[in-house]
């Protein structure tokens, strides 16, 4: 089974297209090893896009405000708040994995969210920020390098590989207090 | 991984995302509390000069709730534009996908929206009001069933729509492909799951309300009651429509005002707009503006399920007409002015949608290849009116001579709601906040108070955070913040 990159976004609304615009070029470059999907909606529809694919790699927009605009952010999706959702408005890739895991539906066994941030040119029909545009360069490289370590893992057993070791990291600076990401997770599992 | 910790602010187009800001007078008392609603920044002006064909597929783009909704206002719109009718099977077809669309996203929010409030209980932990506190509840086969019905809907919608999500279905005149005949008996079977499933919901919510007497109590609590003008889309007969038919409007008391064809929605419908928010408030026009007030002389109006039941004098299938009749008699009679109730009307509305699936598929014209008629008018002027899953949608294209848009408006269910909205959280603000004194729990109050409008406020998907944003801004009487209360 080939992984999967899933692009989020939208592509009408300036650097918001980020995710799509980088997956679509992921499917000009890597279309030998990788499945390609892309999507705009919310909720459960994620799941259509998520399921049935044992690695996964999502490309979305984010915006810390805390790193320069076209910064790439890795982020592992275990960290983040399993639910409370009160609509399918909000419900984004904590939720659906939650759901998943509960109904036992097919969730990707490994998932790797690479965040792009982003300006505040998210208007109908504004241009990429150049700095965001050119982050789609180092998307690229970062998905063909999450690809190596999936198939070394693959080779050498998933306990031989230190995936800190292999990345290139971007540590956020905390904005105010470290702990918010604790207090907000204090509803569901980290 | 490392431990990284974030807050993670989520990425939006719209200004004032999920944030409330709340005014208090010289007593610490509420003058006037309001919700933030987005506008659609810079579409206008982005759509202006794109050939008006191209609008089903932009449009469908803007929301990434329901893509559908605006792909078929759209479509409306450039029949209307180039003064075109459909051929019937072409009409029939997109019905049957509007109906799947509506299916699909009333059961989605049904248990997502409802299920916290009635299967979960409204006084049971926050933890566990949410769809996994549902499923606890009930039963993981159920959530199972929700999918899997979803998943049946949703192949359904590619092999009408050609996708699912941004369809190139909807052309002016018709449609763009015919359904081939042997695919007929898929949506029947589809069909035939749809109105069992939707018959399971129903009962499901009839047990509940009949285990927990209490739920009554809590829908018709006079803190969630607005006494206001409703409007929906009705049939010939005065019987719900979400996909054609003249709006209709009632008065608090229930009794018609207004019934005119959705282009003349200029005469009916006006926008108010305030210096505290970019927010423009639909309302009617033949009342009036009179303020942030409900009753019959204020034009404040509202959409969505539980307005489309009071603007129609009955369902136009037997089993939603059942389940309306219960409804009503569960209320107190018609109109309901509930908010609450809208979890219960979408369930009525989505029995509707099935049954209504159910006549169209076994209609034998639906695979009639018989699906456009070309047009040849020029183009000038096109309006389009539909029945979101959240209220009355308007999509308004001018253009010039060869089809290139001048001008497009765009009125949304949620300003259509939005005045509405604004007296629910004023109202359980002022509930919740007396001589100055503010505490977090005002959150889920007033989360309470606008949730079941289930308004939209972003279109774009991300895979974070999976909570909803809220913000709330206390401001003494001189406009000085004095609290903030943050959550996501």
């Amino acid at each position: 089974m080939r992984p999967r990159v899933l692009g989020l976004g939208n592509e009408l609304l300036g650097d918001d297209a980020v995710g799509i615009e980088a997956a679509r070029r992921i499917q000009q470059e890597l279309t030998d090893q990788v499945d390609v999907a892309e999507t705009g909606v919310y909720g459960l529809a994620l799941l259509d896009v998520i399921l049935g694919c044992r690695q996964l790699i999502i490309i979305d927009a984010i915006k810390t405000g805390r790193v320069p605009v076209g910064s790439v952010i890795e982020l592992d999706p275990r960290c983040f708040d399993r639910v409370p959702a009160p609509s399918p408005h909000y419900s984004g890739l904590p939720e659906m994995r939650a759901l998943a895991e509960t109904l036992q539906l097919d969730y990707p066994e490994w998932v790797v969210v690479l965040a792009v941030e982003i300006s505040d040119g998210v208007g109908f029909g504004e241009p990429m920020h150049p700095a965001v545009v050119k982050a789609i360069d180092q998307v690229v490289r970062r998905v063909r390098q999450q690809l190596t370590r999936w198939r070394r893992q693959e080779s050498w057993g998933s306990a031989a590989v230190d995936s800190s070791a292999l990345n290139e990291t971007l540590t956020i600076p905390p904005k105010t207090n470290p702990n918010d990401l604790r207090r907000r997770t204090q509803n569901g599992r980290v | 991984m490392s431990t990284r910790r974030y807050t993670i602010d989520p990425i939006t187009r719209l200004e004032g995302h999920g944030k409330i800001d709340i005014l208090l007078n010289e007593q610490g008392n509420v003058d006037r509390a309001y919700l933030q609603i987005p506008e659609l920044r810079g579409f206008e002006r982005f759509a202006q000069g794109r050939p008006a064909e191209d609008m089903p597929q932009i449009t469908s783009r803007i929301c990434g709730v329901c893509p559908t909704a605006h792909h078929m206002a759209s479509a409306k719109a450039l029949d209307d534009l180039y003064k075109v009718t459909p051929p019937s099977a072409a009409l029939k077809v997109r019905e049957l996908a509007y109906s799947i669309f509506m299916i699909e996203d009333h059961a989605l929010h049904f248990y997502y929206l409802a299920g916290p409030d009635f299967v979960v209980g409204p006084t049971a932990p926050k933890a566990e009001r949410n769809i996994l506190g549902v499923l606890g509840a009930v039963g993981l086969e159920i959530g199972k069933e929700v999918i899997g019905m979803r998943k049946q809907l949703r192949d359904l919608m590619t092999l009408i729509m050609g996708k699912a999500i941004h369809p190139v279905f909807g052309l002016p005149g018709g449609i763009s492909k015919a359904i081939a005949p042997e695919s007929q008996k898929d949506i029947v079977a589809a069909a035939d799951h749809a109105v069992e499933f939707g018959k399971f919901s129903l009962k499901l919510f009839g047990d509940l309300l009949k285990q927990k007497p209490e739920l009554l109590e809590y829908v018709t609590s006079e803190s969630y009651v607005h006494r206001t003008y409703y409007m929906g889309m009705v049939d010939s007969q005065n019987k719900l429509n979400f996909y054609d038919g003249p709006l209709r409007v009632v008065d608090p008391n229930g009794s018609q005002v207004a019934l005119f064809p959705g282009k003349e929605y200029l005469n009916h419908i006006a926008e108010h707009v305030e210096p505290w928010s970019y927010v423009r408030f639909s309302y009617l026009k033949n009342i009036g503006w009179k303020g942030f007030v409900d009753g019959p002389e204020s034009g404040i109006m509202a959409v969505a399920p539980m307005a489309r039941l009071n603007a129609a004098d009955s369902m136009a299938t037997p089993i939603a007409q059942q389940a309306y009749e219960q409804y009503l008699h569960a209320l107190g009679g018609k109109p309901v002015h509930c908010t609450l109730a809208t979890s219960w009307a979408r369930l009525i509305e989505l029995v509707y949608a099935a049954e209504r699936m159910r006549e169209l598929a076994n209609d034998p014209e639906i695979v009639s290849p018989d699906v456009r008629t070309i047009p040849t008018a020029t183009p000038v002027e096109g309006i389009g009116v539909i029945e979101a899953p959240r209220g009355t949608l308007i999509h308004h294209y001018q253009t010039d001579e060869k089809g290139l848009i001048t001008k497009a408006n765009l009125i949304v269910a949620t300003q259509n709601n939005s005045a509405r909205i604004v007296l629910s959280v004023d109202k359980a603000a002022k509930g919740a906040i007396k001589g100055g004194h503010v505490d977090d729990g005002i959150l889920n109050l007033i989360e309470m108070a606008f949730r079941a409008y289930d308004p939209c406020h972003g279109c774009a998907a991300h895979a974070l955070p999976g909570q909803m944003p809220l913000r709330v801004c206390v401001f003494d009487a001189q406009h000085n913040l004095i609290r903030e209360i943050s959550r996501g």
